[in-house]
């Protein structure tokens, strides 16, 4: 008994930090200046919004069932592609020049492209 | 570092007052039709309709599978999914007629810059020396005598095989045909279980699922394949030559398994497969081997579609009347009234053609 309650507050834990990380993703979206501060809000929901739900209902069925089994197929496929995704959405949005917010302080790459050695062209090798 | 002076624009300036109202109406809206559907659904314990009653009934002793959906949609409606099926091939036909090319392709994209890569890899000294370089050259000086006459700029290259040789401080657009590792390794890792998922969906026929969605799935794949690792990654595989005869092999097996139950047991997509044990991978007769075609035609066919469609945006010679149309286009407008300026697209339509 006591077990079983411990796996249903385990249930309801899990799942309200799940709603709530995603809840504060959702608020970031909306209120982030521009798209890198915006994908960054993105990937959050699914790390650690959408992986606690899924674990959540790992721990309700149990990890070798019907629905715990492809939950963590799910929680895994996320874990690999999400990340991948975001980095490749930022790298677009730099290469075609979409701007950054106003405040933003650092801005690696083209503090990279302007400092070397010559002054047009990218660093190649070194500094990788 | 901080400083404004070559900051670009900041993309929202203000908070608009619109924003608030449209978000409220489009999720009160979703909300509504949320609540309606689930007010909508049936109660526990209220009657299933005759169709499913039907389906629940025949499922196991007609056809031997568990999966009562499986038996409608491939079975006692296999006519219904026959015409959807034929409907994807009509559209994946048309899509193809109209985006079709002017010169025959082996690969759906970049096959114009593999051959080049290949071209130089063979020959580097071609483009310099050779009469096709001159003429190329020359045609397109006389194109557009305002750009640079730098040469090296103008000299086409081929694109690197991915992105981690072309760095981030670069501006677009990015050439390279593969994406950075990190996409490219992420997509790899990711396509072996989401293809083992997709077969499973078709070959656990007694479970949810079937041929549609693993087709569907599959064509994700090699989609997410494409669009990480370039089109030298999967041109072996996706190319007309391929993909076209399976769409076709798929069809005529969907063809085959309707008509061998017309001739056999004397209606169209009956069960003429004697019935393996339930809960198998061969359990349900034709309605594997129905889930199997449909599985081979969903996918080619999705696939087809996708990449006639991506392909329609590499022209082939794309500086021969796209860039004849602009200059002149341009040029005439700029003097004369409008009259003038709509004869170049008739030129241009009829040098297309030809």
């Amino acid at each position: 008994m006591s077990g079983h309650a411990a796996e249903l507050a385990a249930v309801i834990v899990l799942a309200g930090l799940g709603v709530a990380v995603s809840f504060t993703g959702a608020l970031g979206i909306l209120r982030m200046p521009d798209v890198y501060t915006r994908i960054q809000c993105s990937s959050k929901i699914i790390t650690m919004g959408a992986l606690p739900l899924l674990i959540a209902l790992v721990v309700a069925q149990g990890p070798m069932t019907t629905y715990g089994s492809r939950a963590l197929i799910v929680a895994g496929l996320l874990v690999i592609v999400n990340p991948a995704a975001s980095h490749a959405l930022a790298r677009a949005a730099y290469k075609t020049g979409v701007p950054m917010w106003r405040g933003a302080v650092a801005d690696e790459p083209r503090q990279r492209r302007n400092t070397p050695t010559e002054e047009g062209k990218p660093e190649s090798q070194e500094e990788r | 570092m901080t400083d404004a002076a070559d900051a670009p624009v900041e993309p929202v300036a203000s908070a608009d007052r619109h924003r608030p109202l449209i978000g409220v109406v489009i999720v009160g809206a979703f909300a509504a039709v949320l609540a309606i559907g689930l007010c909508a659904l049936p109660r526990e314990r209220a009657e299933l309709p005759a169709i499913a009653r039907e389906a629940m009934t025949i499922a196991l002793p007609q056809w031997g599978t568990t999966e009562p959906v499986n038996e409608i949609v491939y079975g006692s409606r296999g006519f219904d999914t026959f015409g959807e099926t034929f409907l994807l091939l009509a559209a994946v036909v048309s899509v193809m007629t109209l985006g079709r090319q002017r010169e025959t392709r082996n690969e759906y994209v970049g096959e114009a810059s593999a051959g080049l890569a290949e071209q130089q890899r063979d020959d580097p000294h071609s483009r310099t020396d050779s009469e096709e370089g001159e003429a190329r050259q020359a045609e397109e000086r006389e194109q557009d005598d305002s750009s640079t006459t730098d040469q090296e700029s103008r000299e086409p290259e081929a694109a690197p095989d991915d992105a981690d040789d072309d760095p981030l401080g670069q501006p677009a657009p990015e050439r390279a045909a593969g994406m950075t590792v990190i996409v490219r390794v992420a997509a790899r890792t990711a396509a072996v279980p989401l293809s083992v998922a997709a077969i499973y969906l078709a070959a656990w026929g007694y479970s949810p699922g079937g041929g549609f969605p693993a087709g569907a799935a599959l064509a994700g794949v090699i989609l997410l394949l494409y669009t990480a690792l370039g089109h030298r990654a999967v041109g072996k595989v996706v190319r007309p030559t391929v993909l076209e005869p399976l769409e076709l092999f798929g069809a005529a097996a969907i063809i085959a398994v309707g008509v061998i139950g017309l001739l056999r047991r004397g209606s169209l997509f009956a069960n003429w497969v004697r019935l393996a044990e339930p809960e198998t991978i061969r359990s349900g007769g034709t309605l594997q081997l129905f889930s199997a075609g449909e599985l081979i035609e969903v996918g080619t066919g999705l696939t087809i579609a996708i990449f006639a469609l991506l392909g329609t945006e590499h022209d082939w010679t794309p500086d021969e009347s796209g860039g004849d149309q602009s200059s002149d286009g341009s040029d005439r407008s700029d003097g004369s009234d409008g009259s003038d300026a709509s004869q170049p697209s008739g030129g241009h339509r009829q040098g297309g053609g030809s």
